[in-house]
C-alpha cells in the first residue's frame, strides 16, 4: 500500500513518480489516479520550452551537416547513445507496419545463380502477349510475362519474409498473403504496410530458343551433404 | 444535484494561470513534406497521448522525446498524414508498454485505442475529462469532493482538508479510500 500512495502523491505533486513493484489492484488505483490528473483543465499540452527543446534536438540529429553527409565520429556515437532505446522500439514496431515510409536500399537486381544454367519452364505457345503464368524452376519460383513479344521472369516469393505471393487483379500483380505488400511484375514495390524497407523482387534472365521459355536458375538443387 | 464540472478552471491553481491554447490543427494536407511538418504538426498529438496514459509532465516529455527519436530517423518523406501518424501511434504504444514494464511492472495503461480515432482532435480533447465526470459522478458526495479538490483543482492536502472541514491525516485516508472507490467504478465501466 505505501507503493501506491507514494505514486498517487508523487502525481498530485507533479514529480516524477518513483517505481515499485505494484499488485493488480495498485495498478487500476494507479490508472484512475492518472486518469483524473489527466483530466485537468490545461494538462494536455506540452512545455513551450519542451517543444523547442526537442525540435532542436532532432534538428542536430537529422539535418545532415553540409555538404556531403559525413558524421563526426564523435557524434554518431552521441547519436547511437541516445537513441539506443529509440531503435530497439522501431524494431518492435514493424509488426504494425506501414507503407514504403522508410528508406528501401537501391536495389534492382537480377538473380544470377552460381553455377546456374538455363531451365525450360514453359512452352512459347503457352505464354501470349501479356499473359502471366506462374514457373517453378527447382529452386526457383516465380512468374513469366510476356510484355511486347519479349519475356521476362520475376521471382516470387516476397522480399519481406519469404511467402509465396500470388497473382491477383487487374493489371497484374503479385500480392504477399503474409502482410499484404504488393509488387509490380516487372519486381517494383508497388505498396506495403511495413514500417521497414521492403526490396523489390529479384529478376531473372530468360530467353527462348527452339519454343521453348528458358530461365536461368540454380543447376541442380540443392545437393544432400555426403554427396560428391 | 450538482458538482463542480471537471471542465472549469481548477480552483486551487494560482489565480490567471493560463491554460495553453492547444497545438492541434487539423490535417488539411495530405503529406508530409519534410521531418519537421511531421514533428509541427504531431507533437502536441503525441505529448497529449502521453500526459494522459502517465498523469506527469516529466515522463511524458521523455516518452514523447523517445517516440519522436524512434520514428523520424528512419522515415521517408514526403508521406502520407495518415500512414505517419499510423506509425508514431504504433511506436509510442510499445515506448508505452516498456515504460510500465520498467516503473511498475503492470500494464497501468495501454495504447489500444483506434489510432484514427485518438487522432481527431476533438476525441483527444475531450475523453480524459468526460470519463472523469462520469466516474466522480458515480461516487458518494464526500469521495467525490475529496477527487475533485485533489485531482481536478489541483488543491494540497491541506487546502482540501479544510475545504472538507475535517483534519489532514482524515483527508488523506479518505482521499485513498475515494480512488480505491473510483478504481472500481473505473473498472466496472469498462
Amino acid at each position: 500500500m505505501r507503493g501506491i500512495a507514494r505514486y498517487v502523491d508523487d502525481l498530485l505533486r507533479s514529480r516524477r513518480p518513483r517505481r515499485f513493484r505494484a499488485s493488480e489492484p495498485d495498478a487500476s488505483v494507479a490508472q484512475t489516479a492518472i486518469m483524473l490528473r489527466a483530466a485537468r483543465p490545461g494538462s494536455g499540452a506540452p512545455r513551450e520550452e519542451f517543444v523547442t527543446g526537442l525540435h532542436r534536438r532532432l534538428a542536430s540529429e537529422l539535418d545532415p551537416p553540409a555538404p556531403g553527409r559525413t558524421v563526426s565520429r564523435r557524434k554518431l556515437v552521441l547519436r547511437t547513445a541516445g537513441v539506443a532505446a529509440g531503435t530497439a522500439v522501431a524494431g518492435a514496431a514493424i509488426d504494425h507496419g506501414l507503407t514504403g515510409l522508410i528508406a528501401a536500399p537501391a536495389a534492382d537486381s537480377t538473380l544470377t545463380p552460381q553455377p546456374g544454367t538455363w531451365l525450360t519452364v514453359a512452352a512459347s505457345a503457352d505464354l501470349p502477349d501479356g499473359t502471366v503464368r506462374p514457373f517453378s524452376a527447382g529452386a526457383i519460383s516465380g512468374f513469366l510475362e510476356r510484355v511486347n513479344g519479349r519475356a521476362r521472369a520475376v521471382s516470387g516469393i516476397c522480399t519481406h519474409q519469404g511467402c509465396k505471393l500470388a497473382l491477383a487483379g487487374q493489371p497484374a500483380r503479385l500480392v504477399c498473403p503474409c502482410h499484404g505488400a504488393a509488387f509490380a511484375l516487372d519486381g517494383a514495390v508497388l505498396t506495403h504496410r511495413l514500417p521497414g524497407s521492403l526490396s523489390p523482387l529479384p529478376r531473372l534472365a530468360v530467353r527462348e530458343t527452339g519454343g521453348t521459355v528458358q530461365v536461368y536458375a540454380p543447376a541442380a538443387t540443392q545437393s544432400s551433404p555426403g554427396q560428391p | 444535484m450538482r458538482f463542480v464540472r471537471a471542465t472549469s478552471p481548477g480552483r486551487c491553481e494560482p489565480p490567471g494561470a493560463p491554460v495553453p491554447a492547444a497545438r492541434l490543427r487539423a490535417v488539411t494536407a495530405d503529406a508530409y513534406p519534410d521531418w519537421d511538418a511531421v514533428y509541427r504538426d504531431n507533437i502536441g498529438l503525441v505529448y497529449r497521448l502521453m500526459f494522459a496514459k502517465v498523469g506527469n509532465r516529466a515522463d511524458a516529455e521523455d516518452l514523447t522525446t523517445e517516440v519522436f527519436l524512434a520514428v523520424l530517423r528512419p522515415l521517408r518523406l514526403p508521406a502520407s498524414a495518415g500512414e505517419v501518424r499510423a506509425y508514431l501511434f504504433a511506436t509510442a504504444r510499445t515506448v508505452l508498454a516498456r515504460y510500465w514494464t520498467r516503473t511498475l511492472g503492470q500494464p497501468v495503461t495501454t495504447l489500444n485505442e483506434d489510432p484514427a480515432e485518438v487522432f481527431s482532435a476533438p476525441q483527444l480533447e475531450s475523453a480524459a475529462p468526460q470519463r472523469a465526470e462520469r466516474i466522480l459522478a458515480a461516487l458518494p458526495a464526500r469521495y467525490r469532493r475529496i477527487l475533485q479538490l485533489r485531482f481536478l483543482d489541483a488543491c494540497s492536502v491541506a487546502e482540501a482538508a479544510q475545504a472538507l472541514g475535517i483534519s489532514v491525516t482524515n483527508a488523506k485516508v479518505l482521499q485513498h479510500r475515494a480512488l480505491r472507490r473510483a478504481a472500481e467504478i473505473a473498472a466496472a465501466m469498462e
